[in-house]
């Protein structure tokens, strides 16, 4: 099976041709440097992505607060975590970086604060 | 009415007012007064919680509102003086400055110098004349980002953008990720506005269309949008109507281009290069009027907050050095010359003798480049519009251009 | 919906500046009157996008002479007796400057400059200047190559001279609006917003008006319902007339400047070609001849504006088209029974058409007494109120006062040092008066303290804007409009949007 990656090291984004054998990359066409077979390897084995979002909060004057995933959550599981997200308001205080939700989705990835909210 | 005498006055408390502030105070300035009109410091960063800042300056993938948390604490331990909820109104040519804030009314402050850090505001619709009714439902992304991502609320359930700038796409994924449907994103160009990195892991993620050359050429709708004509357009950028099709949606965002937002330094008399809609400048950031800095996207509009910040480092430091009476001045000033293949370059001017950092932007996407900067070249596997190179040049590598009073800087494509 | 019946002597239909100026007439006596506004507020039709001239003066003659045919000497032509609307005009402009005191509301005379390309145009303005002088009318005055470079230099030297009337005002029409109705308001009137006449049951001594905000029983009912006036009077089977007329784009520009005076071509038909300085620092460019294919149709062309931008370029070569905040279409109606002027008529008793013919700004306040007065011949009633407060409040921009005034309101309200707007400098405490004064819609709050009217079209403040109504009004900023009825902001708060649908575009 062929599939087309996009690589997103350098603005060139060359458009490389991927040769699959199941998750194992085969071979890789189109790429103009050796960062290309590794980020299309990437792609393959672990398509993850940091999940940026908000979460409702119990403070009038910042109804948001904004939330990061400490790691990259697997790219089939960002609409879940979205919407176990809607369904946990968030009390004050709260510091930077501190965990808001622990093990989202036993994913093994925390959910933290992206600022301080006091 | 109350007067502020101060060393160092900053226009805005974004990140390039922000790093000035901290900058100049390091370098000794001590009475420094940060006007900022928004309710908290920091600017755009709080409505940016999308990752990607700080990967330049700090070496790590941050977040807008953790990459603002940085500054503001470094502010509050630096015990700056920070004035919000406070609009400045006036800038006269002799530096003095009138604002009005609910503390102290309308007051005046009388800076030895000055660094402009009011940013950048989106083009609206008509800036690019998109005919149809006017119904609600038209938003700029950057006033839908402050809605959905600080306010809490949803500017709408379908949703076309027009516009494939950076932030036109990381709304596109926000809107999704919240549940909404974005139908298009609608880019004349043949590429994308902004970066790669936005095109694949904002539409390409979550499927969203992108349509490439071509345009929006109608929006209808008469309380509220019910829908937006697409049409391709072909090369010259003429819409081709055979294509035309209407897209029912009840939102329509638009991520057509920011503006440096000048309206203070016209009013001040400082000359703006009429290309990128900023003010001429010098290395060190000055304006054509003394003691007044330029910084940020002010000056010219980046595609990183990192060079933003780099930018208010500089203008910051430099007000402080020329408070001190440091900042020299070479009897020839060198012109810089934009050349083949250059849309834009900073600084304009050269008028001292240390090593200069140039930015600049290419008119069109070109391999194997070599820039060339008077006598010097560098090589780059790859130039593009939608990114704004650095690269610094030292005093001897201009001697040559000192006699003429000219730099020229051009971009061609490398001959093996 | 429940059918609520609300009686009174006299029903207004339409709150366009008409409407609104003769609610506030009838406010000034014991009558019992009520305006039917279809919009979220008044002035929205028609009137916000007229072009804020108040004409009168050489415009009629200049007008005129667009329809001179030579079957008599140019001058006796011109010299013909007005037109009730033209009669109109010359009152209705002077009493709009008694009235900006009396309500509140600005109005600037930046007077009119017609310029003559060549000698024929030369010719043309020096016999209006010769009319004008037998009718009596003063602040004319001709002008050379030299005269106009002293007067705007910034216009095309290509020129060679011009005609100027010092007598030509401007204002901004739906501000007006909103002023004549508020005022009315005061002063014991009611105006029904987002409320739309859907038919008119002819009774023997009153009529019965079913809208979509409830019955009204009315002795007397006066169409002012400008664009839809035709529709109107077809209810109660009395249209014998059509609304027609020109689609006109118009376009709005930053006024860096560039002038201070009306410039206008001279007359040529179909070439309305004006440049207006508003009262607010921009330009408007005015404006495009479309036939009017539809009334709700408000649209603008890529072409209508390069044709504008083409003729501005004519008239101020040096001003940049990045200055340009909006483009926005506009119309000249008229009515098909008697196209040159205005139709005011009694087709049956109790009710009253004026169907006004373009321009229908300046007439408006003469326009209501003569309605008053058409009434009153029907048998109302028309005794005059003692306490009529011809005086409208309206809080002052807080940053045109001085810098004492300024400190003094802000220290006894800091929310006056707030600002929300920053093109337009507008303080947050100023949206809370709009509300606490009746604005509920974001465009009115726009109208009434210009708030979003300025470069990034509210792009910064209409967030912040929307969170103050909200706060004022108490309720939730998914409630606020931008103009009434359908025209909703905001959907849903975020986290609760429900599932989506499949994807259903291909492109």
């Amino acid at each position: 099976m062929n599939k087309e990656i996009i690589c997103i090291v350098c603005p060139l984004g060359c458009r490389m041709d991927v040769e699959l054998d199941g998750t194992e990359v085969m071979a890789v066409q189109g790429h103009q440097c050796k960062k290309g077979p590794k980020h299309a390897e990437k792609e393959v084995s672990f398509p993850g992505r940091i999940l940026t979002t908000t979460i409702k909060t119990d403070v009038p004057e910042m109804p948001l607060l904004p939330i990061r995933s400490n790691q990259e959550i697997p790219k089939d599981q960002l609409m879940a975590c979205m919407k176990e997200i809607a369904g946990h308001p968030v009390k004050r205080p709260v510091k930077l970086g501190e965990p808001i939700i622990q093990n989202i989705l036993g994913l093994g990835v925390d959910m933290v604060a992206c600022r301080t909210m006091q | 009415m109350i007067t502020h005498d101060v060393d160092l006055a900053i226009i805005g408390a974004g990140p390039a007012g922000m790093a000035a502030a901290i900058s100049a105070k390091e370098k000794g300035l001590e009475n420094i007064l940060l006007l900022e009109r928004a309710e908290y410091p920091g600017g755009l960063l709080h409505q940016c919680i999308h990752n990607g800042f700080g990967l330049h300056y700090f070496k790590e993938d941050l977040t807008g509102p953790e990459y603002a948390e940085r500054f503001t604490t470094q502010l509050n331990e630096m015990d700056l003086r920070l004035s919000l909820n406070t609009l400045v109104t006036h800038l006269n040519p002799d530096r003095s400055i009138v604002a009005i804030n609910p503390e102290w009314g309308e007051f005046e402050v009388l800076p030895k110098s000055v660094v402009l850090a009011m940013g950048c505001r989106e083009k609206s619709r008509f800036a690019v004349g998109i005919p149809g009714s006017r119904p609600a439902g038209i938003f700029t992304a950057g006033l839908a980002q402050k809605l959905v991502n600080v306010d809490g609320y949803m500017p709408g359930e379908e949703f076309v953008i027009l516009g494939s700038g950076d932030i036109g796409m990381i709304m596109a994924r926000r809107l999704h990720l919240e549940g909404a449907n974005v139908k298009a994103v609608v880019e004349i160009m043949p590429r994308v506005g902004g970066l790669v990195r936005n095109e694949v892991q904002c539409l390409h993620d979550f499927d969203i269309p992108l349509l490439l050359e071509h345009t929006i050429t109608e929006i209808f709708g008469n309380h509220r949008v019910e829908g937006v004509r697409i049409a391709g357009v072909d090369k010259d950028g003429k819409v081709m109507k055979e294509t035309e099709k209407d897209v029912p949606c009840d939102c329509l965002l638009l991520s057509v281009g920011l503006i440096p937002e000048n309206e203070l330094s016209i009013e001040a008399g400082i000359e703006l290069d009429e290309r990128i809609g900023g003010p001429i400048v010098d290395e060190y950031l000055q304006t054509n009027i003394d003691g007044i800095f330029a910084a940020g996207n002010v000056l010219q509009v980046w595609d990183l907050v990192d060079n933003v910040t780099l930018d208010g480092v500089k203008a910051g430091t430099n007000a402080a050095r020329f408070a001190a009476g440091e900042l020299k001045k070479q009897p020839n000033e060198i012109e810089v010359i934009p050349g083949e293949n250059i849309r834009t370059i900073t600084p304009h001017k050269i008028v001292g003798s240390e090593d200069v950092e140039f930015a600049l932007r290419v008119q069109n996407p070109i391999q194997n480049a070599e820039l060339r900067i008077g006598e010097k070249t560098k090589k780059f596997r790859v130039l593009s519009p939608t990114e704004v190179v650095t690269v610094t040049i030292k005093p001897s590598e201009m001697e040559a251009c000192r006699e003429s009073g000219k730099i020229e800087v051009s971009c061609h494509e490398r001959k093996e | 919906m429940s059918e609520m019946l609300i009686e009174t002597q006299v029903a207004v239909i339409g709150g366009g500046i008409t409407g609104a100026a003769l609610i506030r007439e009838l406010s000034k006596y014991k009558v019992d009157a009520c305006l039917l506004e279809k919009e979220g507020g008044c002035g929205f039709g028609v009137t916000k996008v007229c072009q804020g001239l108040l004409h009168g003066g050489i415009s009629h003659l200049t007008s005129r002479t667009v329809k001179y045919h030579q079957d008599m000497p140019f001058k006796e032509y011109l010299l013909q007796p007005f037109l009730l609307k033209e009669n109109l005009q010359n009152l209705g402009r002077e009493e709009y400057f008694s009235l900006a005191h009396t309500l509140n509301e600005e109005i600037e005379r930046p007077g009119r400059l017609v310029l003559a390309e060549d000698k024929e145009d030369m010719e043309m303005i020096a016999l209006i200047k010769d009319a004008s002088e037998d009718l009596g009318m003063r602040g004319i005055s001709l002008l050379d190559r030299k005269g106009i470079e002293e007067m705007e230099p910034r216009v095309n030297p290509g020129f060679i001279g011009g005609l100027f009337d010092a007598n030509e005002a401007v204002v901004l029409p739906t501000a007006w609006a909103i002023a004549f109705a508020e005022n009315a308001e005061q002063n014991g009137a009611h105006i029904y917003k987002d409320t739309e006449v859907l038919d008119i049951d002819e009774k023997k001594d009153h009529y019965l008006i079913r809208t979509t905000n409830g019955m009204f029983k009315a002795e007397y009912v006066v169409n002012a319902a400008g664009l839809y006036a035709d529709d109107v009077a077809k209810m109660v089977d009395a249209a014998d007339f059509e609304i027609t007329g020109w689609k006109a784009q118009q376009l709005v520009i930053e006024n860096q400047d560039y002038t201070s005076r009306v410039l206008c071509g001279t007359p040529k038909p179909q070439r309305g070609r004006l440049v207006i300085p508003t009262t607010h620092n921009s330009l408007i460019v005015a404006h495009t001849f479309h036939p009017m294919t539809h009334k709700a149709d408000r649209s603008t062309t890529k072409e209508g504006v390069t044709e504008l931008l083409t003729w501005l370029h004519e008239f101020l070569p040096s001003i940049s088209d990045k200055h340009l905040i909006s483009a926005f279409s506009g119309f000249l109606t008229f009515n098909t029974k008697n196209p040159n002027d205005h139709l005011l008529e009694s087709p049956k008793r109790g009710f009253i058409t004026a169907a006004v013919s373009a321009p229908g700004l300046g007439p408006a306040p003469a326009l209501a007494r003569e309605i008053v007065r058409m009434l009153a011949d029907q048998g109302l009633e028309c005794t005059t109120r003692s306490d009529f407060n011809p005086y409208r409040y309206k809080a002052p921009r807080i940053i045109d006062l001085p810098a004492w005034e300024k400190n003094e309101k802000i220290e006894a309200e800091p929310k006056y040092g707030h600002m929300v707007c920053r093109c337009e400098s507008v303080s947050e405490q100023e949206i809370r008066d709009a509300v606490r004064w009746g604005a509920r819609t974001l465009d009115e709050i726009k109208y009434k303290t210009l708030a979003g009217f300025g470069r990034c079209q509210g792009g910064f403040c209409t967030s912040r804007v929307i969170k103050i109504m909200a706060e004022e009004l108490k309720v939730s900023p998914l409630e606020i409009t931008k103009n009434g009825r359908g025209s909703y902001i905001l959907t849903s708060e975020t986290k609760s949007v429900p599932e989506k649908g499949p994807k259903e575009v291909s492109l």
